[in-house]
């Protein structure tokens, strides 16, 4: 019996947050405490993870895929110089590569979920348009990262419902009344009065009874994890509180808290020197912060030491209950 | 005793008590009955009562001397920072800096250089101090060149100074009998003949700055009266004058016309600003003023000449041709509005280059020299000498063909190419583009006004109209921009963010 393949897609609404940092440094941890993984850039048409990891050039890419044939979909996994860490890069991209079709991305997801690997980091592009958010909920777990910033959070709550809206919309998607009422992507054929999951629930009370279950578990399957990142005080951590009340209450659905990651220099530096901060300070506070982040995503206590220019990670699995003394 | 004096005090209170309470009524007071059971306890206890006599006094005491003791506190802390600031003056002072530095090098060069200049020259002279460094390297001569260059400077006096100090110092056994006094002596009778010299050059000077002063009040005083012109003419011709009496229509029209013309003028300006030959250097400007002179130089000009150009000129023939019918013609131009108007208004400006042009021609003799004024990349080599050749070939250059002016347009061209002769009409017409833009949006911002004599074109008056009125309104609210995250207005804050006006059902 094998493993099912756990996605992790780390998004966000707004550009800038860090999305690809904290992605790249969840990919090396988790490849450095022994998983097999494959990050992905997929944010088309601005990606930059190969520059994050010092890959110059990357030989192939998802541009292969808008090229060409791919004969074989192995050759787009790069070598990372990380063990058990290979890429698929975003690079090559030509202006107007962000706006690929729907049956292009459809093209990539089943390519992602025919891969062999333990873990499949995704990295998105910015924004909530359909190409980002299809990347997100194949996600097994999926990450929405914020900073402390009101645009920020605003941004992040939209990406979040968008998710959720598109989520129920795919899973309704032979019920064109219900599309109506929970894709708004055409105005003109849209009820806009639900915008809120608790509106949703009385228009499928309303209109839709029979389907208003499967809405229910729709809504209560959605539990994304919430990371902080640039966090400077105890202030900033109440952003993420506040979002988490935010979702609470309009979309109501189960946030889980992954952690925050404090803001530092050691990671600008990291990423002018092209080395995951990770690997490069293990033993850093924002280290330690993506640390508790892998731990919660992977359900494991990891710690990274660096000793003579060598890693060492020692890793506890955490017990389910029942175990615990 | 002590009962006797707090009885005598008890009862000194209670008089002083009654006579309050007579007066002011302080029994049926509020804060007399708040206190009133307070006060019965210390009457009723005597050591409660000396208690708070004690602090009656002793607390105003302990103020009193804690406010002296903070006074006498910061006077010593003043001096102490004025004694501070003295020190730190004396320690920048680049004086004192210097002193000892100079101290020690006269110390060196009394080993070495004592039996040359004796002690006491390189104390007396402040220049060689400077001289200090090279002077191990620089030999007698040179060094003496270099303090004449520093006693050029100083007027005559400071050399007869300096002269009585040579002959003040002690002179060292060596240096008795020696050359070097002859040759000192030598080089101040020439210095002294230089400075003679530079009298010379000085009362020149002295004469052609006056001339020179002379042509500026003239200038000046044109320019008033051209001012004065406009002043006079202007709001007669204003359409704005009366402004708030026209129609819509009327009012609309005379705007239009208004900005038509500054525009105009704006352009003007900018074309002339574009052009960057006929943007004329200043230097050259102070050359061609300088050339229209009578003056003449040496053959053996010097670089000095750069700098007494400037003074060597003889009022220039630009505001002798600017005559004052010529500036009252561009008064009216600037006080009537019409396109033509303005046109015309330019005609007479460019006909005094012409005239410029022409004064200026009238004075051949002023090409004779310095072809470098009259080049057009100008580069002033003041040391190279002039071949005596040149002037010949220059004042073919520079023939003036008054023929050639047939147009306005010809004329201007032709007075641009002949850079000698356009050179101060340039900034001139410059100067007045601006200033009658200036004027412009003056009048402009004025026009609900019926418009006061102006003092000045370029003053610029505040518009009495309320720019408020063309503000737009606000739509939106502005918020306070630190809303702390832990309350709820921040979160309502959040929520009017995301949500708009109308999608209030969630609530």
């Amino acid at each position: 019996m094998t493993n099912p393949i756990n996605i992790i897609a780390v998004g966000g609404g707004k550009g800038g947050i860090g999305k690809s940092v904290v992605c790249t440094n969840l990919a090396a941890g988790m490849a450095l405490s022994g998983q097999k993984v494959i990050l992905m850039d997929t944010d088309f048409g601005a990606s930059n993870l190969h520059a994050l990891l010092g890959i110059t050039n990357p030989a192939h890419g998802f541009q292969d895929f808008f090229n060409a044939e791919i004969t074989d979909p192995r050759t787009l996994l790069l070598d990372t110089g990380i063990s058990n860490l290979k890429f698929v890069s975003g690079a090559g991209d030509n202006p107007g590569s962000a706006n690929i079709d729907s049956e292009k991305i459809g093209t990539i997801i089943s390519f992602i979920k025919k891969l062999e690997a333990d873990t499949i980091l995704l990295d998105l592009g910015p924004g909530t348009n359909y190409n980002v958010i299809d990347f997100f909920n194949i996600s097994t777990q999926g990450v929405v990262m914020t900073t402390p910033e009101m645009t920020s959070i605003m941004k992040t709550f939209s990406f979040i419902r968008s998710a959720l809206f598109r989520r129920i919309s795919l899973a309704f998607q032979d019920f064109p009344e219900i599309q109506r009422v929970v894709d708004h992507s055409n105005p003109n054929d849209a009820d806009m009065e639900s915008y809120t999951t608790g509106l949703l629930r009385s228009k499928f009370a309303e209109q839709f009874p029979d389907q208003a279950d499967r809405l229910e578990t729709l809504i209560q399957d959605f539990t994304p994890g919430l990371v902080v990142n640039r966090v400077r005080n105890r202030k900033d951590l109440m952003a993420g509180e506040n979002l988490l009340k935010l979702v609470k209450k309009f979309l109501e659905i189960e946030v889980t808290y992954l952690g925050y990651i404090i803001e530092s220099d050691r990671v600008r530096d990291s990423i002018d020197d092209m080395i995951p901060f990770l690997i490069k300070d293990p033993q850093s506070k924002p280290s330690e912060n993506l640390q508790q982040i892998i731990g919660a995503l992977t359900n494991t206590d990891l710690q990274f030491v660096k000793r003579d220019g060598r890693i060492f990670v020692s890793k506890q699995v955490r017990l389910s209950s029942g175990w615990e003394v | 005793m002590i009962e006797q004096f707090l009885q005598t005090a008890l009862g000194f209170f209670k008089e002083i008590w009654f006579q309050l309470n007579s007066r002011f009524d302080l029994e049926n007071t509020e804060a007399f009955n708040l206190l009133k059971p307070y006060l019965i306890q210390l009457q009723d206890n005597p050591l409660y009562m000396g208690i708070s006599i004690a602090a009656l006094f002793l607390v105003p005491y302990t103020l009193i001397k804690v406010r002296s003791i903070s006074k006498e506190r910061e006077h010593k802390l003043d001096e102490l920072m004025e004694e501070m600031e003295e020190e730190e003056f004396d320690e920048d002072d680049p004086r004192r800096l210097r002193r000892p530095e100079t101290k020690l090098d006269n110390n060196d060069e009394d080993e070495t250089d004592k039996p040359l200049f004796g002690a006491g020259e390189a104390d007396s002279s402040s220049h060689e101090i400077v001289l200090d460094e090279d002077e191990s390297i620089i030999s007698e001569e040179d060094l003496e060149a270099e303090l004449d260059e520093f006693e050029l400077e100083p007027s005559i006096e400071g050399e007869e100074t300096s002269n009585s100090e040579v002959n003040e110092e002690p002179i060292s056994s060596l240096l008795a009998e020696s050359e070097f006094d002859k040759e000192l002596n030598e080089f101040m009778a020439e210095d002294l003949d230089l400075n003679e010299k530079d009298k010379d050059v000085i009362s020149e000077l002295n004469i052609d700055d006056t001339s020179h002063d002379q042509a500026i009040k003239e200038l000046q005083e044109e320019g008033e009266l051209t001012e004065l012109e406009e002043e006079d003419e202007l709001p007669a011709n204003d359409p704005f004058a009366n402004y708030s009496e026209l129609d819509e229509d009327e009012q609309d029209k005379a705007i239009k016309d208004l900005q038509d013309e500054m525009e105009r003028t704006i352009n003007q300006l900018t074309q002339q600003i574009e052009e960057p030959d006929e943007i004329p250097n200043p230097m050259k400007d102070m050359s061609q003023i300088h050339i229209g002179g009578n003056a003449t130089i040496d053959e053996e000009y010097s670089s000095d000449v750069e700098e007494e150009e400037y003074f060597l000129e003889d009022p220039p023939p630009v505001p002798e041709s600017g005559s004052p019918e010529e500036s009252a013609a561009s008064s009216e131009s600037i006080s009537e509005l019409s396109d033509s108007e303005i046109l015309a208004s330019l005609e007479p400006e460019l006909e005094t280059q012409g005239m410029e042009a022409k004064s200026e021609l009238e004075i051949p003799d002023t090409r004779d020299y310095e072809p470098e004024a009259s080049s057009e990349s100008f580069t002033f080599e003041p040391e190279s000498d002039i071949p005596a050749n040149e002037p010949v070939i220059t004042s073919e250059n520079f023939t003036f063909e008054p023929e050639s002016i047939q147009s306005e347009d010809s004329t201007e061209r032709s007075a641009y190419s002949m850079e000698s002769e356009d050179e101060p009409s340039s900034p001139e017409k410059a100067d007045s583009l601006i200033d009658r833009l200036k004027f412009l949006q003056t009048r402009f911002e004025n026009r609900y006004q019926p418009l006061e004599p102006i003092s000045s074109p370029v003053d610029k008056k505040i518009p009495d109209y309320a720019p408020e009125s063309l503000a737009e309104p606000r739509r939106y609210t502005r918020t306070s921009a630190s809303v702390p995250p832990d309350s709820k207005k921040y979160m309502d804050l959040l929520e009017s963010f995301i949500f708009m006006k109308d999608q209030k059902k969630h609530k």
